[in-house]
């Protein structure tokens, strides 16, 4: 069992204090085992448990945040698990077998897209080909926590490129 | 009297020896008072602590705790006289022992109720003026105080020592010993035991200051547990304490003019007796402060008595009350003032630390009081200006926490606003005001304070600040859509600025290209789109699609592009115009095949990629480019764009697909098998989307799957079509080698009404050699074709070939092009 944390889109100092002190709080050192965080950084592939994960930004997909093309991108790159964002809005969905995660803004940093986001992030638990995705939000200052279940799907693409972490 | 320096060895050894020795008697005292044997058991009494005479030893006095008071407790229990004991110890050899002794029976003495405790007490602290040596003085006078500890503590009260004479003050006030006695035996052996403890300072070389002065402090408590005995005496009353112990001690204290003692015992007295006393006495507390030599911290002291005070009235009004009623504050600040006058050259690290304990005292005390703070600042600048700019590290370290000290306490906007606050901050270097700066900030970002202006004090530290600015309350206002323009604008600006200045460097260029290209082009979509109206979208649309062509990479460009392609189409949106101009999607994405044709062009000129490089930069990149235009293709065909159309784009595909240099590119084929996979899922689908779907053909694709070499092209652009009139309606290569099976096949077809059948010489394989599969003509066979190209590049000049060279071969006028009939080419 790996916890993979998937948080972003702070822009600290530019469009945000600090993190919400509730997401604070709950992020304590010691317990989560990888970070995922799709800062301005390209593109990256990473494999944790059974599952190809395709880090992107998001911006340099266009239109933002649309599912189709995400799902081009994720064709790109084969992964089961895209994590996105860009949009600051949190988004977990399976589109044709695959999970996409958009982190949202873990400060609720304004976007272009969203000029009030929720702040957000997720926690992924990730057991062999299981993935449970625990969505935590800053609703009206309490933090509520939604879960999604994912499985990755049978036959799928060889692994390419990918470091094994 | 000036002591021998020891080596450590030799006193090592002699540690050991006296040990031995103390072992030895001890096991004959205790035989002794076995045997129940008087004389013998004080000889070995006296002996024992004959070994403490060296004062080498006197710190392992603790070695002969207990056997004595144990041996005479017995005595005295076997009913022999008291007085006779005390009589009978004063016949020892040895001044010290004796006097040990003296100490001991006199506790017991006093114990057995035969005489009063006063006159005994007396007699034994005048007695032990005979011992003026300091170390050992200081530990006779210390045994003296603390030896009855053990056996005084009796009825299971915690008292020590002396203590013990007021708590049975019924009965000890006929005998002569009330609370004052014990008060006055205690001081008498304070003020002895500080003379002797100061004396050490002056016994010895200079040379061993250093060491003297450590092992003074080691002594330190020694002198301390007088006062801390006072403290515990049971009848201190604060009126006694006030007009006899205070002014005793501090007099003592002020008079011995040493650094050291001063130094530790002001720090014992504030530690030591009860808050309360202390802000009843606090005027003769304090005044005795300024009269301390120059070398002691004066700000130590002072601190400790304001944390104390601070502490006690925190969270007490009545408390709080009584220091308004002495004025506390002014008391305190008079103080610091004067002992900042009375030492001119005492360190700026100093003065800042006294005055940030004199802040939290008033922070706590008085935490509605802000002009006590700015009094404070402003006397504290004062004092730190005539020494002068504060460039020491730990002045400056001071200084900052001097002035964080009232953030914590106070709102930080209103210290900020402080007449002398700023000021303070000025004596600062600039490093360190900016360090300040982050401090301030760091404490309102803390409290989440809101700021309405901002001072430009805080204006140092940008990185911060840009945190705080969140925390400003701006003027809201409908500022976005100016925003968009405003961004979009810049965009396009710093991007046509920064090309020129970078052209310098390819590189740079290309990675600025590359960046910008993203930026510009992906981040101002999503914003043009709903934001601008028509014409502003339609001329910020056309300016991207221009910036793309001036990409540096081909691969670059065809992104880009295919990224423009979306600024025509808007996905739609609830309550927003989308716009949909499907005649520039199809432009884009045609512009984007042509470019991609291009690069692959170019690539296959440049050949494979060098070793090590990235396999995106090879021909397989091109290929990438399809399947990335295949996608986009798919994505607007999705959407609902009614021009296009991607069956011959898939076939395109597949054809590329199959190719040498993609076989092996693992990323590209699944890439290409994940959008295949993708159309099979929409025609599952059902529904109209896969209706749109039925259309296509998925042959190519599943060639592919099957992985079967590269199928033949199903082209109509065939040569021998040329000239034809009705041109071929239908082309068929009908078997391999156009014999038998070619000849029946046309035969049916003309049978069915097919008028421009024709046939194949040779079949399929006689088309390919000459024909190649894109359609061109292959060079004559066994001949070496030369484009020119390589000759000029080893150098020869062979005749009219540097004429005919042309970049990527010119296919007319190349060389073995000669041999064709006139008006024929390639």
């Amino acid at each position: 069992m790996v916890l993979v944390l998937c948080i972003g889109h702070l822009h600290l100092p530019h469009r945000a204090a600090d993190l919400p002190p509730k997401f604070k709080s709950l992020l304590g050192p010691g317990k989560v085992s990888h970070i995922l965080c799709p800062g301005n950084l390209c593109t990256e592939m990473v494999s944790i448990g059974d599952f190809r994960i395709g880090v992107c930004h998001g911006h340099q997909v266009v239109p933002w945040g649309d599912r189709e093309a995400l799902a081009v991108l994720q064709r790109k790159l084969d992964c089961d698990i895209l994590v996105t964002g860009h949009t600051h809005r949190f988004e977990a969905y399976r589109h044709e077998g695959r999970l996409v995660i958009s982190t949202g803004s873990a400060t609720g940093a304004y976007s272009a897209v969203t000029p009030h986001p929720t702040p957000s992030f997720a926690l992924m638990d990730v057991d062999g080909g299981k993935a449970t995705v625990y969505v935590y939000e800053l609703v009206e200052g309490q933090v509520k926590v939604d879960k999604l279940e994912f499985a990755k799907p049978q036959e799928q693409g060889v692994g390419v490129g990918t470091r094994q972490l | 009297m000036v002591e021998p320096t020891y080596l450590p060895e030799e006193q090592k050894a002699w540690l050991k020896d006296a040990s031995n020795a103390v072992k030895r008697h001890g096991f004959y005292l205790r035989k002794a008072i076995d045997d129940d044997n008087m004389k013998e058991a004080l000889r070995y009494s006296a002996a024992l602590l004959g070994e403490l005479r060296t004062s080498l030893l006197s710190l392992s006095a603790a070695w002969f705790d207990g056997l004595p008071q144990i041996f005479f407790r017995d005595e005295s229990g076997k009913g022999r006289s008291q007085a006779d004991l005390y009589d009978l110890v004063q016949h020892a050899g040895n001044i010290v022992p004796r006097l040990y002794l003296l100490c001991t029976a006199g506790a017991c003495y006093i114990r057995g109720g035969e005489a009063p405790a006063k006159l005994i007490l007396r007699d034994v602290v005048e007695m032990c003026k005979g011992v003026q040596h300091p170390t050992r003085g200081l530990f006779l006078r210390a045994y003296l105080v603390q030896a009855r500890a053990p056996w005084q503590a009796g009825g299971g009260v915690s008292c020590v020592g002396c203590c013990r004479i007021p708590g049975r003050s019924m009965k000890e006030k006929a005998k002569g010993g009330n609370v004052i006695d014990a008060i006055e035996f205690l001081l008498v052996n304070f003020t002895e035991m500080n003379k002797l403890w100061v004396r050490m300072q002056h016994q010895g070389s200079a040379r061993d200051r250093e060491r003297r002065e450590r092992e003074r402090q080691q002594l330190a408590d020694l002198v301390g547990k007088n006062l801390t005995y006072l403290s515990q005496l049971d009848g201190l009353t604060f009126p006694l304490y006030k007009d006899i112990v205070l002014p005793r001690v501090l007099e003592q204290v002020v008079s011995c003019r040493d650094d050291i003692a001063q130094q530790y015992l002001m720090q014992c007295i504030i530690m030591v007796f009860p808050d309360e006393f202390h802000l009843g006495s606090l005027q003769s507390l304090l005044g005795a402060m300024p009269q301390l030599q120059p070398g002691v911290r004066v700000h130590i002291v002072l601190s400790l008595l304001m944390d104390r005070l601070a502490n006690y009235a925190s969270g007490d009004k009545e408390v709080v009350e009584e220091m308004n009623m002495v004025d506390a504050f002014g008391q305190l600040s008079v103080v610091a003032l004067k002992v900042v006058e009375q030492h001119p050259d005492m360190p700026g690290a100093d003065v800042a630390a006294m005055y940030s304990a004199l802040l939290g005292f008033s922070g706590t005390v008085y935490p509605d009081k802000l002009d006590f703070v700015d009094r404070v600042l402003q006397t504290c600048h004062n004092a730190l200006q005539r020494r002068g700019p504060i460039t020491d590290g730990k002045a400056e370290k001071q200084v900052v926490a001097l002035l964080s000290t009232p953030l914590d306490k106070y709102d930080a906007v209103t210290v900020l606003g402080l007449a002398h606050y700023p000021s303070v901050m000025e004596l600062l270097q600039p490093r360190m005001k900016r360090e300040m700066a982050t401090k301030i900030v760091q404490t309102l970002l803390k409290s989440g304070t809101k700021v309405s202006t901002v001072g430009q004090d805080i204006a140092e530290d940008q990185q911060l600040l840009a945190r705080l600015v969140h925390n400003m309350q701006a003027l809201e206002g409908d500022a976005d859509g100016q925003y968009d323009m405003l961004v979009a604008t810049q965009a396009f600006i710093l991007y046509e600025e920064s090309i020129p200045d970078s052209r310098q460097e390819v590189r740079a260029l290309q990675s600025i290209m590359g960046t910008l290209n993203r930026q510009v082009v992906a981040a101002w979509h999503s914003m043009v789109c709903y934001v601008f109206g028509g014409d502003e979208r339609a001329a910020l649309a056309h300016k991207a699609s221009s910036y793309c062509a001036k990409l540096l990479k081909r691969t670059d460009q065809c992104q880009a592009v295919l990224a423009c392609s979306h600024l025509y189409w808007q996905p739609q949106v609830e309550g927003k115009q989308a716009v949909q101009d499907e005649q520039g999607v199809l432009s884009c994405l045609k512009r984007a095949l042509k470019i991609a044709n291009a690069a692959q062009q170019q690539l296959a000129v440049a050949g494979k990629p060098a070793r090590g490089a990235d396999a995106s930069a090879g021909p397989a990149a091109a290929s990438s480019l399809f399947v990335e235009i295949l996608n986009h293709y798919l994505y607007f065909f999705d959407q609902g764009c009614q021009l296009i159309t991607t069956a011959s784009l898939l076939e395109l595909v597949a054809n590329e697909m199959a190719a040498d240099a993609c076989k092996d590119n693992e990323a590209l084929q699944v890439f290409y098998i994940n959008t295949l996979a993708h159309i099979k899922q929409q025609k599952a689908k059902g529904g109209e989307a896969s209706a749109k779907y039925d259309g296509l053909q998925l042959a190519a694709g599943e060639y592919e799957e099957s992985h079967i070499t590269k199928p033949p092209r199903k082209s109509l652009n065939m040569p021998f079509a040329v000239g034809q009139e009705d041109g071929a309606a239908f082309v068929a290569q009908m078997c391999g080698d156009g014999v038998q099976g070619s000849a029946e096949a046309a035969a049916l077809l003309e049978a069915a009404g097919y008028s421009g059948v024709a046939q194949m010489e040779g079949g399929y394989v006689g088309y390919t050699q000459v024909w190649s599969p894109s359609g061109k003509r292959r060079p004559p066979a066994g001949r070496w074709v030369s484009t020119g190209k390589e000759a000029l590049k080893s150098g020869l000049d062979l005749r009219d070939v540097a004429m005919a060279y042309e970049e990527g071969g010119n296919m007319k006028v190349a060389r073995y092009a000669e041999g064709l009939p006139p008006g024929e080419s390639l």
